[in-house]
């Protein structure tokens, strides 16, 4: 409350103190005209702005004190001019005042807009515009799918039965044919919300779901996992995501037997060697070479017969299948709704895998998942093609929770482990692009350089060209800095890649992020260069350069014409492929002696 | 990184990198429309061929006891792990077992045996006997889901795999096995639905093609044309 106001100098008041005092609960303040009353109302509003003046509370307890007059009014009660009828109360709605101001500017700017397109769409006597364009266009595609149809009319005969009578049916059946096919891509926008309705499906089903952040999260989950169930030996089917993760190590490392069972596997595991190809990782090696390494494996000698080794396997891994207590598998497709893993294989061991162990730990990359059950017969169909021409592989098994009960094989426990290693921050980015993967091979198979060098080369998990943009997303830019490299950009393998992964834009990308990587060891390359440039200005010191080069090194391979090692640090180089030697004879000898016969 | 973590950093990126959007355009793969049944059942046959297996046209019992006189002397069985299936029974698989001297393990029977004897029992067969939940006429493929009685090891331990087809049974298309799934119920899909193509196959080696790796090496589908 109020006690006394004392005023000072103020608009009608003079400069010796006028004290109101004795101040109740309520007061009437009245006086006539120019008396001082709103001078009154200012200083108890806002005491601080009048210094001469003095408002004293009692007990020294300030309150915030109101005052309505007419400053009041007009600051609080705005009539707005844009819209009749409209006025709003308090200060804070000024600032709306002003809202609505530009909304309404919005607003105009929007309707002339829409006018505008509209007008765009339907042209100015509503059927030309955007509508004819399009009309337009559709029967240009008509016509260049007819005059396609009749080109290749009998190589087309069986895909496109029943619609190559009329133009306008094999137009809407191409376009079709379009549509269905990418329509069920777009899934990494949403991959969050993917996984969490996988991971609510595998639980529904009685499954577990593991999240790892990186393969050392994995191997740990996993490792805890076969301590729960107190595995000794387990079981495998070829999963380049657990070569990702260095699964094996790890598992070896903890005391469990762990066996490789897709035939090539076995005999890379045998050999202690890492895979060359995405889907047939022994292809580096010959016939002889592995009976050898089987013979010494079996401790008796085996012969170098494709069917007798393979049967060699067949009986080793069965055994090694019916006592085993965990099956490991990764998973070719997951989907989001069903909980149901896809794998997929041509031997049966992956089948296998999921039929004899007690429990079953399947380890999948996010990127795997698909949304819908209907997306995967689109992804079946592409997978087989591409990676072995197969209408389908021999294979296709559709994993839903563990068995149910009843049953008498398949797995008691199932396990799900979801792995990140990077690929969220991959999600992030340009390269996201590279998540598209479906680990078919196609793109080895049609890359010029995979198929002279091979796939140990590529000195990483993911051999090939799109190996080449995921071994250094992985498993680091600076580490792998020569793959991005490894490239002509000739563009075979997005020709070749099912899902058209655009592999030569994305290794032109990495190129480029390389070059934000500190120079670091590439100063001994740098050097290298420099002396390379300074030869190639030189004519004389170039014609040294490769009299030399003839004289010693070409004549010494003028058999083999290949180098298989260099000497030093360059031997690293040579360890997985042959460098090119030198001719025995330069150009420009052989020309002035051609020249003067 | 535990599971919010896990899921927080899928959320962010997925979100950060909405600008990179892309949409791979896949090879298109239409989808196959026979004319009628007839079509559909030869392009089955020319695809099981196609895939390494061997195609049965039957018209009835009595071929289907001579196909199976044939593959058991052929392939020298003698014991065989059969699934529990109406069809089966319609065509009197069990008895022609019987009476061509084959031992042969049902689930029931399975289960009057002790543990360590029956495990012995189904890696010891020479010969698996299924029916087909479905079969793809595009693929050559048959389709077999795990039930009580239907065991998944029928079409993958034994060296033989004979699987027993009616017509009914076929599907023109990949897309229309997928779409009949739906129908049926998402909730109803077995723990183990397998498209079987062919013969256990690898390549491995030298890309020569090798069958029964680790599944059967001889692979038949007989056709029962009437029941």
């Amino acid at each position: 409350m109020i006690e006394t106001i004392t005023i000072t100098g103020v608009a009608t008041f003079g400069m010796s103190p006028e004290t109101l005092d004795g101040l109740s609960q309520f007061n009437f303040v009245f006086g006539s005209n120019g008396s001082g009353k709103t001078t009154i109302s200012r200083v108890i509003a806002d005491a601080g702005s009048f210094p001469t003046c003095k408002v004293t509370w009692k007990g020294g307890t300030e309150l915030h004190p109101m005052v309505y007059n007419s400053e009041f009014v007009e600051s609080n009660f705005n009539r707005s001019a844009e819209l009749k009828g409209v006025f709003t109360l308090g200060e804070k709605h000024v600032d709306t005042l002003s809202k609505i101001a530009a909304a309404k500017a919005e607003l105009d700017t929007l309707t002339k807009r829409i006018e505008t397109l509209t007008q765009g769409l339907h042209g100015d006597d509503g059927a030309g515009g955007k509508k004819g364009e399009l009309t337009a266009l559709e029967s240009q595609l008509k016509e260049t799918c007819w005059a396609q149809k009749q080109k290749h009319d009998a190589k087309l005969q069986g895909a496109f039965e029943g619609y190559r009578g009329s133009a306008e049916k094999f137009k809407t059946k191409v376009l079709q044919e379009w549509t269905s096919n990418s329509a069920t891509f777009a899934t990494l926008a949403e991959l969050d919300r993917h996984l969490e309705t996988l991971e609510a499906s595998v639980q529904r089903l009685g499954g577990q779901v593991h999240f790892a952040g990186d393969g050392d999260d994995a191997c740990r989950i996993i490792e805890s996992i076969l301590r729960g169930c107190g595995a000794r030996r387990v079981v495998k089917s070829k999963s380049m995501t657990t070569e990702e993760i260095h699964l094996n190590r790890a598992l070896e490392a903890a005391g469990v037997e762990v066996v490789e069972t897709d035939f090539g596997e076995f005999i890379i595991q045998v050999a202690k060697q890492r895979p060359s190809h995405l889907v047939a990782p022994a292809l580096h090696l010959r016939t002889p070479e592995v009976a050898q390494l089987l013979s010494d494996h079996a401790k008796r000698p085996l012969p170098a017969d494709a069917e007798q080794l393979a049967a060699y396997a067949r009986e080793t891994l069965r055994e090694k299948f019916a006592t085993a207590d965990v099956g490991i598998t990764g998973a070719n497709f997951a989907v989001a709704e069903t909980g149901t893993i896809v794998l997929v294989s041509n031997e049966g061991n992956a089948r296998l895998t999921v039929t004899m162990p007690r429990v079953q730990i399947a380890i999948m990359g996010i990127e795997k998942v698909v949304p819908k059950f209907a997306d995967l017969p689109a992804f079946l169909k592409v997978l087989a093609r591409a990676a072995t021409g197969q209408t389908l592989s021999v294979y296709t098994s559709l994993v839903t929770g563990p068995r149910r009960d009843g049953e008498h094989d398949g797995p008691e426990e199932f396990h799900l482990v979801l792995l990140d290693n990077g690929r969220s921050r991959i999600l992030s980015g340009p390269l996201r692009e590279s998540l598209f993967c479906i680990r078919c091979g196609a793109c080895l198979n049609a890359c010029p350089v995979y198929r002279n060098i091979g796939g140990h080369a590529y000195g990483g998990v993911y051999a090939g060209p799109i190996g080449a943009v995921l071994t250094p997303l992985y498993d680091g830019l600076a580490e792998n800095k020569h793959l991005p490299h490894a490239s002509s950009l000739c563009g075979a393998c997005q020709t070749a890649c099912p899902v058209k992964i655009a592999i030569p834009e994305l290794l032109v990308k990495l190129r480029g992020a390389l070059h934000e990587l500190p120079a670091g060891d590439l100063r001994i390359e740098h050097l290298a260069y420099l002396f390379w440039a300074r030869a190639m200005r030189s004519p004389r010191l170039y014609r040294l350069g490769t009299w030399l080069a003839t004289r010693t090194i070409g004549r010494w391979t003028k058999k083999t014409r290949w180098l298989k090692r260099l000497p030093g640090g360059l031997h690293g180089w040579t360890a997985s492929r042959d460098f090119p030697a030198p001719a025995a004879e330069r150009f420009r000898d052989w020309w002035s002696r051609e020249a003067e016969q | 990184m535990n599971r919010e973590q896990f899921l927080a950093q899928v959320r962010t990126a997925a979100a950060a990198g909405r600008m990179y959007r892309v949409h791979p355009r896949p090879h298109a793969h239409g989808k196959y429309e026979p004319a009628d049944e007839a079509e559909a059942q030869a392009r089955f046959h020319r695809e099981v061929v196609n895939a390494g297996g061997a195609f049965h046209p039957l018209d009835d019992g009595l071929a289907l006891r001579e196909l199976l006189a044939s593959l058991i002397d052929r392939h020298a069985c003698r014991s065989a792990i059969v699934w529990r299936h109406p069809a089966l029974e319609r065509h009197g698989v069990y008895g022609m077992l019987d009476q061509l001297g084959v031992t042969w393990l049902d689930a029931e029977r399975a289960e009057r045996l002790a543990p360590t004897e029956r495990r012995a029992a189904w890696l010891a067969a020479d010969l698996g006997i299924t029916a087909a939940d479905f079969a793809i006429a595009e693929t050559g493929s048959v389709v077999v889901q795990s039930r009580r009685g239907q065991e998944r090891m029928a079409s993958l331990l034994p060296k033989v795999h004979l699987a027993i087809v009616e017509p009914a049974m076929i599907v023109p298309d990949l897309f229309d096995l997928f779409a009949r799934l739906e129908l049926h119920g998402l909730d109803q899909l077995p723990s183990n639905l397998t498209l079987i193509t062919g013969p256990s196959k690898t390549g491995d080696l030298e890309l020569r093609l090798v069958t029964g790796v680790h599944g059967p090496k001889a692979w038949h589908v007989a056709m029962i044309n009437t029941p």
